[in-house]
């Protein structure tokens, strides 16, 4: 016998907001209302949700979280030491600067390149024709599109290499309510693009934003995000859906190390032959954070190749969790999809949970997953310390070592850099920017 | 003296709780001074290794009686790494892998630790260069091995090469070096053989422990001692090591028994 569960008072609060809730750009309304039917229906996942079973949701939403009617200023100061520390400075980009789900066109900094729209979702007039706002049937996705206060949205048009990255601070702070924001990128046939999404600031909220990328053939997107948002207050929703055509490839990569709660959705379509992606993530984790990331890859068309590696230390009473698909379509042909997790405990109260999954539907495939969790290498400590390295040290640097992969491929080597040098500085008790 | 064991005695810490503590040296004493190389052999399961990991302050050993001056100092109040920075040096008989380390930055992490802890400034990254090159090339390393992670794909005469260079880099006082010719063929073993005894002069040190005499004809020591059940039970000269060649192990540790 099942019994009904009691709805928590985060989703109280966002089944009452809707009827007064007001927000640019008007074209949107419709679309907006027909998600917030389908998150009537369905509710919030429950701890018995398959694909949410350990993330806990009903432990963090266990108060209101009412949306941000107004957007609420940051002080000037706050705002800048927020802006200028965080890992991601080292990228030579455009900035577009979002402060509690709106943008702050004073604080962007946005440099024209030809080819390239970049523009705030709440300002456009008339629906672009280039953009897919639709979501997921995912209800945190779906509350996203309903009480999604702005966005960027960002076309690269065919052929254009683009030469400027974009990066997008999601600034949120103060306590008792929500914000969300909603991203597109469309990157058009030859192009190639690069995205980088900091998540900063902190408090007692929830920051539910949600980046859908289409990557048109023989494009290529790159896309670095960090969640360094400070006292583990925030609870933030994250997700990357993903369609990525023929010949073209899809990078993307993650450090989660701020805020209380993180959980990440990333969904990639293969839509056309010969496609790749990568996907890595590394978590950092202390204290009572948590990091949770559901990961689907649909190898929907022949000859594509995903690499997914997920390496996560947990220290204190620290939990990190890992539910990863590789979905093989019938018919996919030629497909080779790896997904590996790996979780360092350095605490003894630290968990890490972990499921990778292959479903596959066709025979001619190369597929494999794996699973590993474990302690520092006492041997390695030792051989370390034997050498001069002081004990602290050793730790600190093994604890790099192990999540140095996620970050091998990134190409800007300033950015490469400043996530290695900051998993190394992690262990030494700094935390988020 | 730069080196004083006396009477030491050492146990396995047991895991967890898991059965007594067994004694595995059982009283050994030794000295040894600046430009010295000593020697010592013994059977498998003598304590040998034993005897090394708890000079460098290996975590799992318990020393229950006796001391070690090193340079006059307590050597056993000391971190592993603190032993490090004072000049002891332990080259291993199986150099860990450290995946995600790249060999360059631990050569400097580690020489610079080491000048930190002795109150010394750090070597600047030129500087440094410039010492790892030179000390490369003499031991035949490229500059892309150094490159690589530490020790990862290295084969066993690669490693221990690297350990060379480490000590060559490192300069410690006392080195000693746990079974350096295991797992190396001839012409390796006399790569590494060249590199140690380039690292020989009188302000230096040398505990070389081996199974085998081979080694020997290499590394030439001036006192060879062997040991046998956690202690040394006969020291000598070089023409010991021979003796020992011919004889083997057994007819000494009968004596002893």
């Amino acid at each position: 016998m099942t019994r009904p569960i009691r709805k928590l008072p985060a989703e109280e609060a966002w089944r009452e907001a809707f009827a007064a809730f007001h927000a640019a750009p008007e074209w949107l309304r419709a679309a907006r209302e027909e998600a917030f039917a389908r998150f009537e229906k369905t509710g919030l996942p429950t701890p018995r949700t398959e694909n949410w079973r350990w993330s806990e949701i009903h432990r963090h939403l266990n108060a209101p979280y009412p949306p941000l009617a107004q957007p609420e200023t940051v002080d000037e100061a706050v705002l800048k030491q927020l802006m200028e520390g965080h890992l991601l400075t080292a990228a030579d980009a455009s900035v577009l600067v979002f402060v509690n789900g709106r943008v702050s066109l004073e604080h962007s900094r946005l440099m024209e390149e030809d080819g390239v729209e970049i523009v705030p979702l709440a300002d456009v007039p008339l629906p672009p024709e280039w953009a897919d706002l639709s979501p997921a049937n995912d209800a945190i996705d779906l509350l996203n599109l309903a009480y999604a206060t702005d966005g960027a949205l960002v076309r690269v048009r065919a052929g254009v290499e683009a030469s400027i990255p974009l990066l997008v601070l999601n600034i949120s702070t103060g306590d008792g309510h929500s914000v969300a924001l909603r991203h597109f990128v469309r990157v058009e046939e030859g192009a190639s693009f690069t995205f980088y999404e900091a998540q900063l600031g902190g408090g007692d909220h929830v920051a539910n934003v949600s980046t859908r990328a289409i990557v048109h053939e023989n494009a290529a997107l790159t896309r670095v995000q960090v969640n360094q948002k400070k006292d583990e207050g925030t609870i933030h929703f994250g997700r990357l859906g993903a369609e990525v055509h023929a010949h073209s490839r899809l990078h993307d990569t993650a450090l989660l190390t701020g805020g209380r709660y993180h959980r990440q959705n990333t969904y990639v379509d293969f839509a056309g032959e010969h496609a790749e992606i990568v996907t890595n993530s590394a978590y950092l984790l202390r204290s009572r954070q948590h990091a949770d990331t559901r990961l689907r890859v649909n190898h929907a068309k022949a000859h594509c190749t995903s690499r997914e590696i997920f390496k996560c230390v947990m220290d204190d009473h620290a939990r990190g969790a890992f539910q990863g698909l590789i979905h093989v379509a019938p018919g996919a042909s030629g497909t080779d999809g790896r997904m590996g997790a790996h979780g360092l405990l350095l605490g003894e109260a630290a968990e890490f949970d972990s499921k990778p999954e292959l479903e596959i539907f066709h025979d001619d495939v190369a597929c494999a997953h794996g699973s590993t969790v474990g302690a520092l290498d006492e041997e390695q400590l030792f051989y370390l310390r034997a050498r001069g390295v002081t004990a602290r040290r050793a730790r600190a640097m093994l604890v790099a070592a192990y999540v140095g992969e996620v970050f091998d491929d990134i190409a800007d080597e300033r950015v490469r850099q400043a996530l290695t040098d900051y998993a190394e500085r992690w262990l030494a008790g700094e935390g988020a920017a | 003296m730069l080196l004083e064991v006396k009477d030491l005695r050492a146990v396995v810490r047991p895991e967890e709780d898991e059965g007594e503590a067994k004694e595995i040296i059982k009283g050994l004493s030794l000295s040894l001074d600046r430009g010295e190389v000593h020697a010592i052999m013994g059977p498998n399961g003598s304590g040998k290794s034993t005897l090394s990991h708890v000079l460098a302050g290996k975590p799992g050993y318990e020393v229950t009686d006796g001391e070690v001056l090193f340079d006059g100092e307590n050597l056993l109040e000391l971190e592993p790494e603190e032993r490090a920075a004072k000049g002891l040096f332990l080259a291993m008989q199986y150099p860990v892998e450290i995946p995600g380390v790249p060999y360059m930055q631990f050569l400097k992490v580690a020489l610079n630790s080491q000048r930190k802890l002795r109150g010394e400034d750090e070597l600047s990254t030129p500087d440094f260069m410039r010492l790892v090159r030179e000390k490369a090339q003499a031991l035949g390393i490229s500059m892309d091995m150094l490159k690589r992670p530490v020790n990862v794909g290295f084969s066993g005469g690669e490693k221990k090469r690297m350990e060379v260079l480490q000590m060559a880099v490192l300069e410690p006082k006392l080195c000693v070096l746990d079974e350096i010719d295991s797992g190396l063929d001839i012409d390796a073993l006399k790569v590494v053989a060249e590199g140690v005894n380039a690292l020989r002069g009188p302000r230096r040190g040398f505990l070389v422990i081996t199974h085998y005499q081979r080694l020997l004809d290499y590394i030439e020591p001036d006192h060879v001692h062997i040991m046998a059940n956690g202690r040394i039970i006969r020291s000598g000269g070089p023409e010991l090591a021979h003796e020992l060649e011919r004889e083997g192990y057994a007819a000494f540790v009968e004596d002893a028994a």
